[in-house]
């Protein structure tokens, strides 16, 4: 022992404070900075020859958990997922319309009843005519601008999908990057606290598209899987592939390959059911939008266009027609076949022949589709069958809903209601999903800057300054004490 | 290991903003309820489930429709009964003359029966005749032509089936096989088959087929048009013959009398079923506004209970916010 190594002992502890400052003003400074990590300067006692020789900063420590990082990371991308999906049914459920509004899909049918019914009782009146024409047009328009609706919903999610893959390409090659990056600074032996933060961050922005494992490898180096067990990064990033199209039609699935699967290194990745490896997240919630619940939307709106048309082109129903013939809605012009379901809400058009828009004549809505010559101008019977056949219940042809006999606006009410369930069910999921997210990010945000508790280390390392200032001083005085004598 | 004693100072910042957002979501839904009075998320208020709504709707988009058609049907069978009554009143009126044997005895009666006769020949072909809003009410589904030609015409026509008949017999014969003949009084006729039946109420309808056609009418012009023929000549210089076919029309008149009552009885039981329905359809929509209202309305007391609830708790929070956003030890360190 020496009054120098009592000098130098004091200055260690000069250096360490002002280090444990510098560490306290950062913290500070990044406070609100997501991603950031608090940081706190290890320090040990310095040992020189078996005795101590003052203190020793051993570095830079950012204070994570992983364990929560990564539950927290599932519970954003579970929540991611279930948000794509909730806030495509609320798209939906919109899309058809609530019994409440006029343009609803239930609205538009029950508006076509009435319409028939007044015609029914005056079938002389053009004007009458010319209403249950037009009432029957907006039927047709609104179910083709639901299917629009829903196509451009699906395309929508296909361009969203073709980012989110871009996104995750770019982030992964980012974090290969730092990887490298932190494997060369942290062995020269410099602090590499702020790459790290810029990883996690950029990890975190990964998390939220598929659900992620962080596995840690010596050196700093992080592998990336998702829980489903592909393996997006580990010493190389994966390069995921995905081609998006520009407009979708009903007919378009990733099974028909019209629209595009996603692979990983060029392998075929099954993007739902048990197979697939990124469920969970919002990548997978995009997928299922597009491929199931679109698809399933525009199914029960094609079931409801095809009991329109089977209805109106009933055999006897018109006598003027023969079998074979379009009814009063048509495919595009054309009589439905039933090997036609897929898209034919999109192609609905009311007959040509009842259409003055399309050169025909609402008085073949009484006198039959097929009148050649206008007809006794009282006669309602046909107007009176069609109005009972659109509120006959008839059994369903179609596979969409539960069998049963509906009427017509039995089963755009059960269109509308299925829809709406699901809505309410996905909003349900979402706050389940949202909350649990919630509570781990406040459990991680709760290790993260306290400035309360910096400002009173500072309090601390201030005194600690000032004490060591103080022995250099005492030592000082020790010295020119010793040569004034 | 680390023993942390701070709590970060984004968990407060977080806890603080997603709490005055949520408290704000529900602000505007229950203030949207005030305003409204109506359910802000209706599937939720419903439990996702349309059908009941969607089938008082479609009741009630029905019963506007069935509310056009009684008033029309209505004002049809209005139309409908007051010409037949003027048929009626014309056939009894002249009936009557005739059976009183009011001038039956001269040749100058007999012809001022017969200008009557033809007169109300007239007016029973020009109520037939009536149009309702462009409408003729006893043709048929022909509604846009009159059922018959004027009353000069068919008598011109008469004429000429009875023209140079010398005997009672012969005469009611012809003029009988006219009326019954399709290419007679059938061909006479432009209307068409009988209006089909309209829907006035739910499973129910109004039958309007009343033609020109109907026997009864039929009928009683064949005894209105007999005796206004003596007036064109028919039987000339025969009293007897001439005062015998006026008799026989006459009672054919009376005896008609029945079955036009019925089918003016029948008319009755329309005009009677028509406003029953309308008086039931105005109930049914009533009792369905109820319970639409009852489905799709918000209580108003609930929601601005609310909302004053809401009041408080976000005040409190700005409060808390303002105070805990002071409450660091920077601001005390000076």
């Amino acid at each position: 022992m020496s009054v120098s190594s009592a000098l130098s002992s004091a200055l260690t502890g000069l250096t360490a404070s002002a280090r444990q400052a510098e560490v306290v003003s950062s913290n500070v400074a990044n406070a609100s900075t997501p991603g950031y990590a608090r940081r706190t300067v290890s320090l040990s006692a310095q040992v020189l020859g078996g005795s101590g020789q003052g203190v020793l900063v051993r570095g830079v420590q950012r204070d994570v958990d992983l364990y929560l990082i990564n539950d927290r990371r599932a519970a954003q991308a579970g929540a991611g997922d279930r948000d794509v999906r909730a806030s495509f049914l609320k798209q939906l459920e919109q899309i058809f319309g609530q019994p409440e509004d006029g343009a609803s899909l239930s609205a538009r049918v029950a508006a076509f009843d009435a319409a028939l019914l007044e015609a029914a009782s005056r079938p002389e009146s053009e004007a009458r005519l010319t209403t249950a024409v037009d009432a029957a047009r907006s039927l047709a328009n609104s179910l083709n601008a639901a299917s629009d609706a829903i196509q451009q919903e699906r395309a929508r999610t296909d361009q969203k999908i073709a980012t989110a893959v871009a996104d995750l390409n770019s982030a992964l090659q980012q974090v290969n990057d730092l990887n490298a990056s932190i494997r060369s600074f942290s062995g020269a032996g410099q602090d590499v606290s702020a790459l790290l933060d810029q990883r996690q961050q950029i990890v975190d922005r990964i998390a939220a598209l598929v659900p992620l494992r962080e596995i840690p490898r010596d050196h700093d180096q992080i592998a990336l899987m998702t829980t489903g067990g592909a393996v997006l990064l580990d010493g190389k990033a994966a390069e995921l592939g995905f081609a998006g199209v520009h407009m979708v039609v009903p007919e378009m699935t990733q099974a028909s390959g019209g629209l595009s699967g996603l692979t990983i290194n060029g392998r075929p990745m099954a993007t739902a059911g048990e197979t697939s490896l990124i469920l969970g997240g919002e990548l997978a919630g995009l997928f299922a939008v597009r491929d199931e619940l679109a698809v399933a939307g525009q199914a029960r709106l094609d079931a409801l266009a095809r009991d329109l048309v089977e209805r109106f082109a009933e055999a006897g129903l018109d006598p003027t027609l023969t079998p074979g013939d379009p009814g009063l809605f048509t495919d595009a012009g054309g009589a439905f076949a039933a090997a036609d379901e897929v898209g034919l809400s999109s192609r609905l058009a009311l007959n040509a022949a009842v259409d003055p828009r399309q050169g025909g004549l609402a008085s073949r809505l009484r006198d039959g589709l097929g009148a050649a010559a206008t007809g006794p101008s009282g006669n309602a019977a046909l107007l009176v069958a069609l109005s009972d056949a659109l509120t006959a219940a008839r059994p369903l042809s179609s596979t969409g809903f539960a069998p049963a006999s509906r009427s017509l606006l039995g089963l755009t009410a059960e269109l509308m209601s299925s829809v709406s369930t699901e809505r309410l069910n996905a909003d349900v999921e979402r706050a389940f999903a949202a909350a649990r997210h919630a509570t781990l990010d406040e459990m991680e945000k709760a290790g993260g800057v306290d400035t309360d508790q910096e400002m009173q280390a500072l309090l601390v390392i201030e005194k600690n300054y000032a004490a060591n200032a103080k022995v250099i001083q005492t030592v000082d005085e020790m010295i020119s004490t010793l040569l004034g004598l | 290991m680390i023993t942390r004693v701070g709590t970060g100072d984004q968990v407060l910042s977080t806890l603080l903003s997603r709490s005055s957002a949520n408290l704000r979501a529900e602000v505007m839904q229950r203030g949207q309820e005030v305003a409204t009075g109506q359910h802000a998320d209706l599937a939720a208020a419903v439990g996702g489930d349309f059908s009941a709504l969607a089938a008082i709707d479609h009741s009630l988009a029905r019963l506007r429709g069935y509310a056009a058609n009684t008033s029309e049907a209505g004002l049809f069978t209005d139309v409908m009964q007051s010409a037949l009554q003027v048929v009626s009143d014309a056939a009894t009126d002249l009936g009557g003359n005739v059976l009183r044997g009011v001038g039956l005895a001269t040749e100058t009666g007999i012809s001022t029966l017969a200008t009557e006769a033809s007169r109300h020949f007239t007016t029973a072909v020009g109520a037939l005749n009536t149009r309702f809003s462009e409408r003729a009410v006893f043709s048929g589904v022909n509604a846009e032509v009159a059922p018959l030609p004027d009353a000069d015409s068919i008598l011109s026509a008469l004429e000429t089936v009875t023209a140079g008949l010398v005997t009672t017999a012969d005469v009611k014969a012809a003029i009988d096989g006219w009326f019954t003949d399709p290419l007679g009084f059938g061909a006479m006729y432009a209307g068409g088959a009988g209006r089909a039946e309209v829907p006035i109420a739910q499973g129910e309808t109004a039958d309007l087929s009343v033609t020109a056609l109907d026997p009864a009418i039929r009928d009683t012009l064949k005894g209105i048009a007999s005796v206004a023929l003596l007036g064109r000549g028919l039987l000339a210089g025969d009293l007897t013959a001439r005062t015998d076919l006026a008799k026989s029309a006459g009672e054919a008149l009376m005896t008609a009398g029945e079955s036009r009552a019925q089918l003016m009885a029948r008319v009755g039981t329309e005009q009677a079923r028509i406003s029953a329905a309308e008086t039931r359809n105005t109930a049914e929509k009533s009792a369905l506004d109820i319970a639409r209202a009852g489905i799709v309305s918000a209580d108003p007391y609930d929601a601005a209970t609310r909302l004053q609830d809401l009041q408080t708790r976000l005040e409190s929070l700005y409060l808390v916010t303002a105070r805990l956003s002071r409450l660091t030890l920077t601001e005390f360190l000076r």
